[in-house]
């Protein structure tokens, strides 16, 4: 079932297909949101892995999303693009949640942390491994954690404007539809972002 | 780090807007020209956009396989808090408005019979003086009945005959 293509053209959103699942998910067709949660779960966990730095919290904020989409299906209403709306949850997600929680950093285990005890044999194996490692695979490695490290320096909203841009190809206008800010503050958020981001990676970039 | 010191605060903004795609065309030429002229600015830009490439190497997590499942089983489970129809919904609201003047009502008589004064109640009270009002009236003052009952003129005899 759609709507029809008559109504598209005073309601331009209708256009988008997963607004039409979603026009689908609210007459009770569980089928069709469950279509949304797979189209778009690997993109929620991707995002929340960058802002929570932890793949299981990423998974239950994404799943939240999920859930608050699914109670708000009746009173749905297409007034963006699903993608835009949707993340904008996502968005009130994540900063609720770093603001409760604070942020955890994953730090790797070394074998200089590893207490008066010395090494465990498991750390000790790891160290081993790692010495077995082509030098490329050891380089990207540590590339990974510096830009990883460059990303968690920004500020919340530069982070996730940057993500937004990034991996979901968010322009401006829909940042700013998404983060509740005005296009301006959006290019000058992003602008920032990218600065901060360039300063932080200056090294890698010149060597 | 080289820096592009000649740039002002906008231009910078507009440097990454350019490079976004997200200049309109009078801005756009104007960074295409600054580019071409200042080799710091071509620099900047060159570096702004291998910092963002760097953000490749990031890996991107995926969801576990079960997710989807897992997501539909706990919003199947979650409530739902059904949309009332329309006709419903209009019952709904005549019935809310018809309970409120019910409700008014009832207090309001509540505050009239607690507060306002019944004149019926008192007009009962003194049912007995307003039967006699007649009798009451020919009597000037209670004095004259009190000296009539002391004179003992009107006590009735001891074997209960008028004499």
């Amino acid at each position: 079932m759609s709507v029809a293509t008559s109504d598209t053209s005073q309601i331009p959103y209708l256009r988008d297909p997963d607004v039409q699942l979603m026009l689908r998910a609210q007459q009770g067709d569980d089928e069709a949101f469950a279509q949304l949660v797979a189209a778009y779960q690997d993109r929620l966990v991707g995002i929340f892995t960058h802002i929570v730095a932890n793949r299981e919290t990423a998974e239950d904020l994404a799943q939240d999303v999920f859930m608050r989409v699914y109670r708000a299906r009746d009173t749905y209403k297409p007034a963006a693009r699903f993608s835009t709306w949707l993340f904008r949850i996502a968005n009130n997600l994540a900063s609720n949640a770093r603001r409760n929680a604070g942020r955890r950093k994953e730090v790797p285990l070394s074998i200089r942390d590893s207490g008066p005890l010395g090494p465990r044999p498991q750390e000790k194996l790891i160290a081993d491994k790692s010495a077995l490692l082509p030098t490329r695979q050891l380089a990207r490695r540590e590339l990974c954690e510096t830009v990883r490290a460059a990303l968690d320096e920004l500020n919340d909203r530069q982070r996730m404007a940057l993500l937004l841009h990034k991996f979901e190809g968010m322009s401006y206008d829909d940042i700013a539809v998404t983060m509740e800010m005005s296009n301006s503050a959006v290019k000058s958020l992003l602008s920032r972002a990218r600065e901060n981001l360039r300063e932080k990676l200056d090294a890698q970039i010149q060597s | 780090m080289i820096r592009s010191s000649s740039l002002t605060q906008k231009q910078r903004a507009d440097l990454v807007a350019y490079l976004d795609g997200e200049l309109d065309e009078p801005a756009a030429k104007e960074i295409e020209r600054l580019i071409a002229s200042d080799n710091q600015v071509r620099h900047e830009a060159d570096m702004l956009v291998r910092s963002f490439e760097l953000l490749d190497v990031l890996p991107q997590q995926r969801a576990s396989d079960t997710f989807t499942a897992q997501t539909m089983a706990t919003v199947r489970v979650s409530p739902r808090t059904a949309k009332p129809t329309p006709m419903a919904r209009r019952i709904g609201v005549y019935a809310g408005w018809a309970a409120g003047l019910v409700l008014a009502a009832v207090v309001g008589f509540s505050i009239a019979n607690r507060w306002v004064p019944d004149e019926s109640r008192m007009l009962i009270e003194n049912l007995p003086v307003i039967q006699n009002l007649d009798m009451y009236t020919e009597v000037e003052n209670t004095e004259f009945l009190r000296e009539l009952q002391a004179s003992g003129l009107f006590d009735e005899p001891a074997d209960g005959t008028n004499q």
